[in-house]
């Protein structure tokens, strides 16, 4: 892939991976082959911002958890009543986080 | 989710649960109302699927098992979770072996199936409608204290 692809991708999508990682990705999108650009860039990415708006309005059922996967962790939240409150709070510090790394697992599947 | 993260956390939350139940277990000994912690409870005034979930623990503890039921089910879930994890991890973390990890990705797998995932929500929507069911008065019967 050619470096202007690979800058294009990295602006428009930053937000979704951690930061320290842009690096790498960039270095991996240039290795990989042209055809898959178009598939890469169709993934759909969960917005850390919005996962945490869920976190704060669902976090209490599990909701952020199902939706970006978790899904053991989002039963025994369902089932613990978000964690007795407790967990529910811990999760509004942690969700955006596990969502760059779910997003960069994503990618990392895609191109290998 | 890194093992790190998991172990931190589930760590974390089962001691604070035990916590949580010898506070509940001697504020409820003494006829007190534990601290009310459920968010939807307080927001909306209706009791949310695991509500009772401590007062079913406490009665369990007392040996009163079918008070313990009646109050909310997930109660024997929820104090095997506490009783069991933390000391799951401790052993983990001392051996340097990975079992709790193991077995979190193995439930992690399995609840991925839609069918799994689904039947366990419809049975929690199901215990959610009881209560519903006690608190809007539709069925007979007292009024489960939570």
């Amino acid at each position: 892939m050619d470096a202007q692809k690979a800058d294009m991708f990295i602006m428009t999508h930053a937000k979704f991976f951690e930061p320290h990682l842009l690096p790498a990705i960039r270095e991996k999108l240039l290795q990989t082959d042209d055809s898959k650009f178009m598939m890469i860039q169709s993934i759909t990415y969960r917005e850390p911002i919005l996962m945490l708006i869920i976190s704060i309005l669902g976090g209490h059922f599990g909701v952020d958890r199902f939706i970006i996967g978790d899904m053991g962790l989002g039963v025994a939240k369902l089932l613990t009543c978000g964690g007795l409150g407790i967990w529910t709070i811990i999760d509004w510090f942690l969700i955006m986080e596990r969502t760059k790394e779910v997003n960069f697992e994503k990618l990392r599947q895609m191109i290998g | 989710m890194s093992r790190k993260t998991l172990y931190f956390l589930a760590l974390f939350l089962g001691l604070a649960g035990q916590i949580w139940i010898v506070y509940s277990y001697k504020k409820l000994g003494r006829q007190e109302e534990a601290f009310n912690t459920c968010i939807f409870r307080r927001v909306t005034g209706l009791p949310c699927p695991s509500c009772g979930t401590i007062h079913s623990i406490v009665s369990i503890l007392h040996g009163d098992f079918r008070k313990a039921l009646s109050e909310n089910p997930l109660g024997y879930a929820g104090i095997l979770l506490v009783a069991i994890i933390p000391y799951w991890i401790l052993i983990d973390l001392v051996s340097g072996r990975e079992s709790f990890y193991d077995s979190y990705l193995r439930a992690d797998k399995l609840l991925k199936r839609r069918w799994v995932l689904f039947s366990l929500l419809f049975l929690i929507f199901l215990l959610w409608l009881f209560k519903l069911g006690h608190f809007f008065h539709w069925i007979e019967g007292s009024y489960p204290p939570w």
